[in-house]
C-alpha cells in the first residue's frame, strides 16, 4: 500500500474587474480528479454553470435545492447551477461553489461532476443546492469555463481556484 | 469580458498545506469486473479518510445501489439516512439495525456506455476508539434523462479502529470495467 501527498493547487484567479466568464485552460493531465472552488458575488441573477473544452452542448443535470425541490435538465449548453450567481445586493457577501470533477482525463468514461453550493444572503435567492452533472463526452478535460450566464456578472474580488487530486 | 489564463507550472502556488491529504490506495476494475471493492490494512496515521470514486454496476438494468461495511462486520450494527433528489421531488429514507450502510446509486449494464456514478465519501475519526464511526456520502448519477443525486449519512455502532472498508453492489452484481475507488487519508 503506497501513500502520496496530493490535493494540489493548480491555479487561482481573483477578479480585478467584473467578468462574464472565467476559464482555466491547459489543465495538466497528471491528476485523477479536479476540485474547483469558487467564491463570488454578482451584479444580477443568472444561471451560471460549467463548460468543458469550450463545448456548448451535451450536458445534463439532476439536483436538489434546499432539501425540498429536485429537478432534472437535459440538452444543456453547460452544467447549470440553478442556485446560480449569488449575492447581488449584499456587499462583502459571497456565494461558495465546490465542484468535484471526477476522472477528468479518463477517455473511456463520460464525465460526472458533483457539486454543492450555498447562497448565504437573506434576499438574493438564498439557499443551498447539491447536484450531479453529466458531460456526455469521453474527451479528457483540458479546459474549464465557469459561465456566469450574463454580461460581466462576476464581480471584483471573486476568486476561483482549481485543485488537482491524484490517486496512488 | 472573459477572464482567461493558461496554466503553467510556474503558476502553481503553495497556499495550501498539501501534505495533509494523501493518496493511500486505488482500486480500478479491469475488463473482467469485480465482485466488490476492499481497502484493507488501512494505516492508522490519519485523522479522517475520504473515498473518491466513479462506479458502474454489472447488474442487468439501468441502476444499482452500493453499500459499505467496515472491518468485515456483516452484523446488524449499521444505520443510515438518505436524502434523494429524484429529478422531480426530494424524498428521504432511513434504516436501523442494518447489516450495511447504504452508500448511493450507480448506473447499470443497460445504461449508456460511458456513464458512471460519482461518490465522495468521508469517514471521520476512524481511529478514535471512543466513538462510533460516521460516514457521509455525496453521490450522484445523471443518465441524461434519469438518475438521482443523494446525500447519505451512515453509522457503524462500533468503537473499533477502522482497518478495512468493503464496498459492494446490491444483489452481488459487482462492478464494471473502469470503476475506480481511491482512498485518501486526511491529517
Amino acid at each position: 500500500m503506497t501513500a502520496g501527498s496530493t490535493y494540489t493547487p493548480i491555479a487561482t484567479q481573483t477578479l480585478g474587474s467584473s467578468a462574464s466568464t472565467v476559464t482555466f485552460s491547459s489543465i495538466p493531465q497528471t491528476y485523477t480528479d479536479l476540485r474547483f472552488v469558487c467564491s463570488f458575488n454578482s451584479s444580477s441573477y443568472a444561471v451560471g454553470g460549467l463548460q468543458f473544452n469550450g463545448v456548448a452542448s451535451g450536458y445534463s443535470t439532476t439536483y436538489m435545492y434546499s432539501g425540498v425541490t429536485s429537478q432534472r435538465l437535459t440538452g444543456q449548453s453547460k452544467i447549470p447551477f440553478q442556485q446560480g450567481t449569488g449575492p447581488i445586493t449584499q456587499s462583502n457577501t459571497f456565494q461558495l461553489v465546490i465542484t468535484d470533477i471526477m476522472n477528468y482525463s479518463n477517455t473511456n468514461t463520460y464525465k460526472t461532476v458533483l457539486w454543492k453550493t450555498g447562497n448565504p444572503t437573506t434576499t438574493d435567492y438564498p439557499g443551498y443546492e447539491w447536484g450531479v452533472g453529466l458531460s456526455s463526452s469521453t474527451s479528457a478535460i483540458t479546459s474549464i469555463t465557469f459561465d456566469s450566464g450574463g454580461t460581466n456578472i462576476f464581480q471584483t474580488g471573486s476568486t476561483f481556484t482549481l485543485f488537482g487530486i491524484a490517486a496512488a | 469580458m472573459s477572464s482567461s489564463i493558461g496554466i503553467y507550472a510556474s503558476q502553481i502556488s503553495g497556499h495550501l498545506v498539501t501534505n495533509n491529504y494523501s493518496s493511500i490506495q486505488t482500486v480500478t476494475v479491469g475488463s473482467g469486473g469485480a465482485s466488490s471493492i476492499t481497502f484493507s490494512s488501512i494505516p492508522s496515521t490519519y485523522t479522517h479518510l475520504q473515498i473518491r470514486a466513479i462506479s458502474r454496476s454489472t447488474i442487468s438494468g439501468s441502476g444499482d445501489g452500493t453499500y459499505v461495511q467496515l472491518n468485515g462486520d456483516t452484523g446488524g450494527n449499521y444505520a443510515y439516512h438518505i436524502l434523494i433528489g429524484t429529478g422531480s421531488s426530494v424524498v428521504a429514507a432511513s434504516a436501523t439495525s442494518y447489516t450495511y450502510m447504504y452508500n448511493g446509486d450507480t448506473p447499470g449494464s443497460t445504461s449508456t456506455a460511458g456513464m458512471f456514478g460519482a461518490f465522495v465519501v468521508d469517514l471521520l475519526d476512524y481511529t478514535n476508539t471512543n466513538k462510533y464511526k460516521t460516514i457521509r456520502t455525496l453521490n450522484g448519477n445523471d443518465q441524461n434523462g434519469s438518475g438521482s443525486v443523494r446525500f447519505v449519512s451512515g453509522l457503524w455502532q462500533n468503537t473499533a479502529v477502522v482497518s478495512s472498508i468493503t464496498v459492494n453492489s446490491f444483489n452481488g452484481a459487482g462492478f464494471a470495467q473502469y470503476t475506480s475507488f481511491a482512498l485518501y487519508g486526511v491529517k
